[in-house]
């Protein structure tokens, strides 16, 4: 295989993808992603962002293709060394590439040059299949929203109709006032009944947000959407504004008036909701000028409190479970090497050998008879030029039991040679030397421990975050499109959709953990991996690799479930039972990995676990206190909730029984939640 | 009647004195000594010497039992003495043909054919063993070489060709390693392995790179796993191997090495045969083990419970071929038998079946060859 035309057909075939990348980007730029409100429905996404931002999207968007190409490409090639590798096991010969008798070097039968552009044939043919368009959409809005491309529009939708935002809004504004009145002079109140209240709330939200978005004021509060098309959806609705104050003014209460009055009001709100809702995302998510209206301020600080909770609880659950994790990974690691120097000193073979070159010069010629180098009829005692002997035979009579120190010393079992004189300074110099040495070694191989230790909570984290965090992404996608439905109960699992979701994280957390062991053996080889070592790596990791998926399901699975139940659940059954369950699931997932990768025998060190269960607490630190951490954030982060009077209700189920039993501050309330994720 | 007489009287006169001095001078003595002429004069014992190895797995080497030797063909000389293997068999067909050849006027005889163990040869030499191409030379212009025909997997070089006879390509391998399970981690090559080091008990040293001496793995071998930046943990020690001023070795390590008598250097040791390589392999004396592909994985298979890994890609390209001696002036028989050899040989290669597909099959079945070694068979023998 010629590498330069191998590098050319990687081109052409990372050229097709962008080509396909560029088709689908410009066709999803011409959708019209906001039909649901009237004002926006007929907005494109091209017309809500500026060429740099729709450029800027794109090459999100096609580094994200290209990621797709080299993982599956890297794949593939990698499926290709390894079913070389293991067909070369059964054949004898060369292995050697060697280009045949009268082989053109530059023609291009060779398969090994068809790899790029079937993968990315591949992508291209996969990725237009309707099964693929929520990975297809996950991947635009991913891109849309690194673009700053407005499509987070329903999540502020959402914050603006919460009951916090609803209270902060205006009791009457100029809306409203003038709507009372109208109805006032017409005598019309009794007439309209009910709709009197949903109409003034609605007015009291154009009243709140109307003044920011008014095609006088919107420039100062939002100085930085330069977009035209906004300026015309600006114009359109003040037209519309004009249009429903006119019909305010000529009210005549007749039941369809009444009916159109309603609907108008709900619609205008809405647009209202939608419009400032572009302008703030355009906005790089803020309102400027506020200062001098609290309420406003306060709808904005309630946005902003709402946006992404998730997001921030997976960052704070990452440091919380690093730092445990760090703790917990040391403290083993430390522990097991510690115990296994007082079982095989020998691992400190240098530092015993220099601890022994300290000693006086008398320790150096005491004989040692035991020792004889095989075909040489002499005592090492007399060899002086054989500079180890004593601390070797120091080693060797501590692994023969005759020598103990520290913990052990009441396990020696000294032979009959060893209590003469000079056998018994040796053995007690000896103890003296492994016990001082082996402290040497601990001290010495800190920065061993701390670098494996580092690199356990390294890849704990890669890989629990590639799953918690692609099926947050993901959920979060499939919400903002509007085809994620939160509100589903513990009895009523949507185990399909839930699945459905966790298949990509299961996969992430693949890739995660294989990018994370190739980095260390990068690392390890000095940054020079030969092929073998690759083929050598997957031979021997390929069933611990793929069982990061199971791994990075449960975890995903998890997470969505916390995310979409939390909110009716106490905090306590969010973290224990929610938290403590997946936990549960992970450890058990690991504790079978465990039970299928190790195949040599349990390693026992005396200590009050084995290796087994040493590397199981190792795998499983980072990603049960993570997900525990992440409960407990989510639920931290969550907006308290109100009883009926409107005061904040306790959302610990244990203050909910003490209340309940003590009757302490009345009866509680089925309250209201307040925004969550 | 008196003419008649006389004449014959005449005759007889003339004829008895030329008889008597004709009968002096044969049996006056020869200047030659005549020891000398004895030695010149004596027939040889053998016509034709054929050098094999005994520890040459796959390739050639002396099966403990028949299970190894026994096919379909007919055993010849060499599968009656428990000798077999690819090059083994292939030779063993040419030489069944050479006995059954009804044009040779002086027909070779299984008896005409000594079989010389290269290996026993080597081992046996009380001082350092030549070169296995040696035993096709001689210094001495008056005292015959060793072999004739040398069967063992030979690889083709520059050096290999002068003054030799050589067949055509008979196969393709390359040089290999192979590694103890999980000995190849990180720590373990933090600590120097220029020379060799103490192991477990201190009674043998541990050497990070095992080798037959005197092989292509020696040399061109090691370089090219360095080019091929393999085991780039332990570059620094190949590079000092092949270093001509390599560091001298103090320390346990070489004593136990000296007291030993162990051939080596730097971290590298040297092996007189296959066999002892591989035992020392599998017992944790050298750490990585360098061959011919086959041979290596062939020789650590053989022991039991030896785990290792590796084996499975060449770095080197390498033809093995038969390799000859004819020199017509000195003994022409000789000559005849060996050039009839190459030429039964060369017949055989391109026949179809070919002796190659034959050998083959007789000795890996039912592994097969690499996709190099398939073109490669295809490309000799001139057919599919």
């Amino acid at each position: 295989m010629n590498y330069f035309i191998y590098a050319g057909v990687f081109f052409f075939g990372a050229l097709a993808l962008l080509i396909e990348a560029r088709r689908n980007y410009r066709e999803s730029l011409r959708q019209a992603p906001f039909k649901t409100h009237p004002i926006l429905e007929d907005a494109q996404i091209d017309e809500l962002c500026t060429p740099t931002d729709g450029l800027y999207g794109f090459l999100i968007y096609s580094l994200l293709y290209l990621v797709s190409y080299i993982v599956i490409l890297s794949s593939a090639e990698l499926y290709d060394l390894i079913r070389s590798a293991n067909l070369a096991k059964l054949e004898v010969g060369a292995t050697t590439d060697w280009e045949g008798l009268g082989e053109d070097a530059f023609n291009l039968r060779g398969t090994e040059y068809a790899k790029p552009i079937f993968v990315s044939a591949f992508l291209i043919a996969v990725m237009s299949l309707s099964a693929m368009q929520p990975i297809e959409n996950t991947v635009r809005s991913a891109a849309h929203r690194l673009a700053g491309i407005p499509r987070g529009v329903y999540r502020v939708i959402d914050a603006l109709q919460t009951k916090q935002v609803m209270d902060a809004m205006e009791t009457e504004g100029p809306l409203a006032r003038h709507f009372r009145e109208a109805m006032q002079a017409n005598n019309a109140i009794s007439d309209i009944g009910n709709y009197e209240h949903e109409i003034t709330d609605a007015l009291r939200v154009i009243d709140t947000i109307y003044p920011v978005i008014s095609p006088n004021n919107r420039s100062r509060h939002f100085p930085f959407d330069e977009v035209e098309k906004l300026d015309d959806m600006s114009d359109k609705f003040y037209e519309e504004m004009k249009r429903f104050r006119n019909k305010i003014d000529h009210f005549t209460p007749t039941t369809d008036a009444l009916i159109e009055l309603h609907n108008d009001a709900f619609g205008i709100a809405n647009d209202t909701k939608a419009l400032f809702a572009v302008h703030y995302i355009r906005n790089h998510r803020s309102v400027k000028n506020i200062d001098i209206s609290p309420r406003l301020t306060r709808i904005v600080t309630s946005i902003d409190r709402n946006y992404n909770p998730e997001k921030n609880s997976l960052a704070a659950a990452a440091l919380a479970a690093s730092l445990v994790s760090l703790f917990v990974v040391g403290a083993l690691y430390y522990t097991w090497t510690d115990n296994a120097l007082k079982i095989y000193p020998g691992s400190a073979k240098t530092e015993i050998r220099e601890e022994w070159r300290a000693q006086p010069a008398s320790i150096h010629y005491i004989p040692a008879p035991d020792i004889k180098v095989k075909g040489q009829d002499k005592e090492l005692s007399k060899l002086r030029d054989v500079p180890f002997a004593r601390p070797d035979e120091c080693i060797r009579r501590h692994a023969q039991g005759r020598i103990a120190f520290g913990r052990q010393s009441p396990g020696a079992q000294p032979t009959d040679a060893d209590n003469t004189g000079d056998q018994i300074t040796f053995n007690t110099t000896c103890a003296e030397v492994l016990e001082t040495a082996t402290a040497q070694y601990l001290r010495n191989n800190h920065n061993e421990i701390l670098y494996q230790t580092l690199w356990e909570v390294f890849q704990g984290l890669l890989v629990t975050i590639a799953a918690i965090g692609m099926a947050i992404s993901g959920r979060g996608a499939r919400m903002e499109n509007a085809s994620w439905n939160r509100n589903w109960s513990l009895n009523r699992i949507p185990f399909l959709r839930l699945f459905g979701a966790c298949i990509l994280p299961a996969l992430a957390a693949v890739i995660a953990a294989t990018t994370g062991e190739l980095a260390k053996l990068f690392v390890d080889s000095d940054f020079n991996i030969p092929q073998s070592a690759l083929v050598r790596f997957f031979d021997h990791n390929m069933t611990f690799l793929l069982m990061m998926m199971p791994l990075g399901f449960i975890l995903a699975f998890g997470s969505i479930v916390i995310l979409d139940r939390h909110s009716s659940l106490s905090k306590e059954l969010t973290v224990l039972m929610l938290g403590g369950l997946t936990g549960l699931c992970t450890v058990g997932v690991l504790w079978l990995v465990i039970f299928v990768t190790y195949t040599h025998g349990v390693v026992d060190l005396g200590l009050f676990f084995t290796d087994r269960t040493r590397d199981l607490v190792i795998l499983s630190s980072v990603p049960v206190t993570f997900i525990l951490f992440f409960a407990a954030f989510i639920e931290a982060t969550e907006e308290p909730e109100t009883d009926a009077r409107g005061r904040p209700v306790s959302d610990w189920l244990t203050v909910r029984i003490w209340r309940k039993l003590t009757g302490f501050r009345g009866r509680v309330v089925p309250a209201t939640k307040g925004a969550s994720p | 009647m008196n003419v008649g007489r006389s004449l014959i009287v005449l005759a007889l006169m003339i004829w008895a004195p030329l008889a008597t001095l004709a009968e002096n001078h044969v049996t006056l003595p020869d200047p030659t000594p005549q020891q000398d002429v004895v030695e010149v004069e004596q027939p040889r014992a053998y016509r034709l010497r054929v050098g094999v190895r005994s520890q040459a797995r796959p390739f050639s080497y002396q099966s403990e039992t028949l299970l190894d030797v026994i096919t379909a063909a007919t055993p010849g000389v060499l599968a009656k003495q428990n000798y077999t293997g690819y090059i083994a068999r292939i030779c063993d067909a040419v030489l069944n043909e050479m006995l059954l050849d009804p044009r040779n006027p002086n027909p070779l005889k299984a008896t005409d054919i000594e079989i010389v163990d290269v290996d026993v040869l080597r081992r046996d030499d009380p001082g350092k063993p030549p070169p296995r191409f040696a035993y096709l030379q001689s210094n001495d212009p008056d005292v015959p070489p060793v072999i004739d025909i040398l069967c063992d997997p030979a690889t083709i070089t520059n050096d290999r060709r002068v003054g030799l006879m050589i067949s055509s390509p008979v196969y393709l391998t390359g040089i290999s390693y192979i590694v103890r399970k999980n000995a190849g981690n990180r720590r373990f090559f933090d600590e120097d392995f220029l020379c060799p080091r103490p192991n477990g008990d201190n009674t043998k040293p541990l050497f990070l790179f095992g080798l037959v001496g005197n092989t292509t793995a020696g040399t061109y071998g090691v370089r090219a796993l360095i080019k091929a930046q393999e085991i780039p943990q332990a570059r620094d020690a190949l590079i000092d191997y092949l270093k001509a001023d390599s560091e001298v070795c103090l320390g346990v390590g070489a004593d136990l090495a000296k007291a030993q008598n162990v051939t080596y250097k730097g971290g590298v040791r040297f092996f007189r045969t296959h066999a002892e390589a591989a035992a020392a392999f599998c017992n944790g004396e050298v750490i990585y083990y360098i061959g011919d592909r086959e041979i290596i994985t062939a020789h650590a298979s053989t022991h039991p419970a030896c785990d290792f890994e590796g084996g499975d890609q060449t770095y080197t390209i390498d033809r093995y071929a038969i390799f000859g001696r004819i020199d017509y002036d000195k003994d022409n028989d000789q000559a005849k038998l060996v050039a009839r050899f190459f030429e039964v040989l060369s017949q055989k290669i391109v026949g179809n079946p070919s002796i190659l597909d034959q050998a083959f099959n007789d000795t890996f079945s039912p592994r097969k060859p690499t996709p190099s070694l398939d073109i490669f068979f295809r490309a000799v023998r001139g057919t599919p």
